[in-house]
């Protein structure tokens, strides 16, 4: 009677072990080899075609893989709006150097009647590829405001911007950057070399 | 009433449940106070991170790394959840979520002074916590410290009581509960990863016996094993490699084991500072603790002299060795970017201020600190993180007076008397409400900083004379211990905040019992703790001051 008393105490362990195996034969099934992503990469849904994008982009060194550059410029022009915006964020744009997605929205700010993309999806992709988190050589510049996180969830939902009002917005924030970066007392090098980064690209311009 | 001289639990004390529940409302009630006064801040620093990441995580359906660290999903994971929910009030929401989630910590720092010190100082501590202010301000940010502690606190006090209690009826219950609670502060932040480690081993020696011990130390590590392997599982799908929760280690190396000195406190001030026109808070630091190659003013010239005849000598033999066909010496250049940047610093360190003290130490700069591994070197973020760790570890190396004298600056960063809250007033965040009106700031910002002083000095002079409970003082040591090291890499106010509570108890305790206070050998260690405590305080000092002074007292006139 004591013995069984005290090996039901170790009930418990045994339960976890086999909710460990469980866990862990879970996860190594749902695990995807390079060839069942490029195969989404290829003929996924949208949200698929995403993860496999996040994927490649992350395992192991993934230079010389599906995601070289003809891919990703292609990828940029995808009529489907998630796979174009995939091309903005923080895993494509370390894989190769964010050019094209740099012209594609500066465009609008320079001259908005040759802007490419409509101002919502603009929006959204100007918003993941310029407020993305410790991307500074890779795109990103500035933090989310409250405002543009407004503007961003009404874009998610279906809703329509007013131009003016964004862009005027988007390019006060920026030029208080500017300023904010011309007054400085002495100019630094070592700052301005990380924050062009090996993109050779300074955020913000 | 509970005598200092054991500490020890007496289970048939009944806890007066109403009196806790009436100062955690209390604490709750003012936190929801602060909310109001004042209402949706617009984002700061991380806070707009942890959003853009939950909107991101809701628009692809996935989690993103932050590129330089790899946080854990958790508060990403609720943002994004509270933006589904409540659009754009759901910021909102994770703040109302935070104010109520601030009882839990109330409720254990009571619970853990009532075992500890009894009802009394377990009534002090609560008022303490309901008053803290840089505690209560992070309810109404949207920093994942307030949910963290909520989690972590629970998890550590039933650790406690399993170690007050070797005969514990409900001694599985309250491993479950502490794996779940530990798990769970897992998933916000990472850091306390290998302290559950740790943990399970402080279980075995006071379990009544090593079986026992050893059971329930495994059952620990099994609970907050199966709650971290699925995510675990997914990094390394995506990463190809092992990541438990999240890995920061590489980024930490960098600001913490380079030339640079960062402390992101002052970061985002000196920003400000830098706009404003204002000269850098570095200009007053005391920087025989940061510097990697300190010299004294009054050796400046000679040194400068030094470099220049070096550099011009070097340009010089380069040039005749291009003339004789061969390719140019990269010593020559290497020397004379070092004789700029030394040149640039002294018009930087002298000209701006006269030196006060001809012996004081400046920066000698030469050009030992590192880059970060960037892409397209390596583009693998664990594999990044290895680089930057191993380049943080062997400047360590290299540097290994630089490295002793830095981490007291560290370690005066995370005993530093500021806090975000006074942060934020200093960056005149609060200006729209009115906790930034003039007379409010002042003294907020008062309350803001007497807060974590009385609490710092007060509650290690506790840890070092009223708590004699010894299972108690393995847990609170082991748990000052593991943050402490961790902050050694990179310290600011912030980190401390989990062990803060733990501070309120051990305040309280002192409160109660400083009077039985006997013995030559713990008043001399009480009086070793609080002047290594001021010790501390005075390294920053400086900074502290003229901010104070410049940025909160008088709003940028001086």
């Amino acid at each position: 009677m004591k013995h069984r008393a005290s090996i039901l105490r170790w009930a418990p362990h045994l339960a976890l072990l086999l909710l460990m195996a469980t866990e862990y034969q879970l996860g190594r099934s749902a695990a995807q080899t390079q060839e069942e992503l490029k195969v989404l990469l290829d003929e996924g849904t949208p949200r698929q075609k995403a993860w496999a994008i996040h994927v490649l982009a992350n395992r192991g060194d993934p230079t010389g893989g599906p995601l070289h550059r003809t891919y990703i410029q292609k990828a940029i022009l995808d009529p489907d709006p998630l796979v174009a915006d995939m091309t903005y964020m923080v895993d494509v744009c370390r894989l190769l150097q964010p050019s094209r997605q740099e012209k594609r929205l500066s465009v609008r700010f320079d001259d908005s009647a040759k802007a490419q993309d409509n101002l919502e999806d603009w929006f959204r992709r100007f918003e993941f590829y310029r407020r993305k988190v410790g991307g500074r050589p890779l795109g990103g510049s500035l933090r989310l405001k409250q405002q543009e996180v407004k503007w961003l969830l009404h874009v998610l939902g279906g809703g329509k911007l007013d131009e003016d009002e964004v862009i005027s917005y988007l390019e006060q924030r920026q030029a208080g950057t500017n300023s904010a970066r011309m007054q400085r007392l002495a100019p630094n090098r070592k700052r301005e070399r990380e924050q062009k980064g090996s993109t050779g690209l300074l955020p913000g311009n | 009433m509970h005598s200092p001289a054991q500490n020890t639990v007496k289970e048939c004390d009944p806890i007066p449940w109403g009196t806790l529940w009436l100062i955690a409302a209390s604490g709750v009630f003012l936190r929801l106070c602060l909310l109001w006064i004042v209402g949706d801040l617009d984002l700061q620093s991380d806070e707009a991170n942890y959003v853009y990441l939950g909107i991101a995580w809701n628009h692809f359906g996935f989690y993103f790394d932050q590129h330089r660290y790899l946080w854990p999903p958790g508060y990403s994971w609720l943002t994004a959840q509270s933006l589904s929910l409540f659009g754009e009030d759901g910021m909102l929401a994770v703040k109302y979520l935070q104010v109520l989630a601030s009882a839990s910590i109330g409720m254990t720092t009571m619970l853990f002074a009532i075992r500890l010190f009894g009802l009394r100082a377990a009534r002090i501590a609560g008022w303490i916590w309901v008053a803290y202010l840089p505690l209560a301000a992070f309810t109404h940010l949207l920093w994942n410290e307030t949910l963290f502690t909520a989690l972590f606190l629970p998890g550590l006090y039933q650790i406690m009581r399993l170690m007050q209690r070797g005969d514990d009826p409900r001694a599985t219950r309250r491993v479950l509960l502490a794996g779940l609670c530990l798990a769970g502060s897992l998933y916000l932040k990472e850091s306390p990863q290998f302290l559950v480690l740790v943990l399970a081993m402080l279980l075995v020696p006071f379990a009544g016996n090593l079986a026992e011990g050893v059971r329930r130390s495994t059952l620990l590590l099994l609970v907050v094993g199966a709650c971290i392997l699925p995510w675990g599982l997914r990094n390394q799908n995506v990463y190809g490699s092992f990541i438990p929760l999240g890995t920061s280690l590489g980024e930490n190396a960098y600001n913490g084991l380079n030339q640079d000195y960062r402390n992101f406190d002052f970061r985002p001030i000196d920003v400000e500072r830098d706009r404003r026109d204002l000269p850098p808070t570095g200009i007053v630091a005391r920087h025989w603790f940061d510097y990697v190659d300190p010299i004294a003013y009054r050796d400046l010239p000679a040194r400068m002299e030094v470099l220049r005849t070096q550099a011009s000598e070097a340009a010089k033999a380069s040039h005749e060795q291009v003339a004789a066909g061969g390719s140019p010496d990269p010593r020559a250049a290497a020397l004379q970017s070092q004789l700029l940047r030394n040149t640039s610093l002294q018009e930087r360190w002298l000209d701006p201020i006269i030196p006060r003290e001809p012996d004081s130490l400046v920066e000698f700069a030469g050009n030992c600190g590192w880059s970060r591994a960037e892409p397209p070197e390596v583009i693998n973020t664990a594999q990044r993180s290895a680089v930057n760790t191993a380049n943080g570890f062997r400047f360590a190396r290299e540097h290994p007076g630089w490295y002793a004298r830095s981490r007291i600056r560290k370690l005066a960063d995370l005993f530093t008397p500021a806090s975000f809250f006074t942060r934020h007033q200093a960056l005149g965040h609060y200006d729209e409400t009115p906790l930034g009106g003039h007379l409010l700031r002042k003294l907020t910002s008062l309350w803001a900083i007497a807060c974590p002083m009385i609490v710092l000095l007060l509650g290690i002079v506790g840890y070092t004379t009223v708590l004699r409970s010894r299972p108690a003082w393995l847990l609170f040591g082991c748990t000052f211990g593991y943050f402490l090291c961790t902050t050694l890499l990179v310290a600011m106010s912030r980190f401390r905040i989990p062990t803060i509570p733990l501070l309120i108890v051990l305040t309280a305790g002192f409160v109660v019992h400083h009077k039985t206070l006997e013995g030559r050998t713990r008043k001399v260690l009480a009086a070793m703790a609080a002047l290594l405590v001021v010790f501390l305080w005075w390294i920053t000092w400086p900074e502290n001051s003229l901010v104070f002074s410049e940025m909160i007292w008088e709003r940028y006139n001086a």
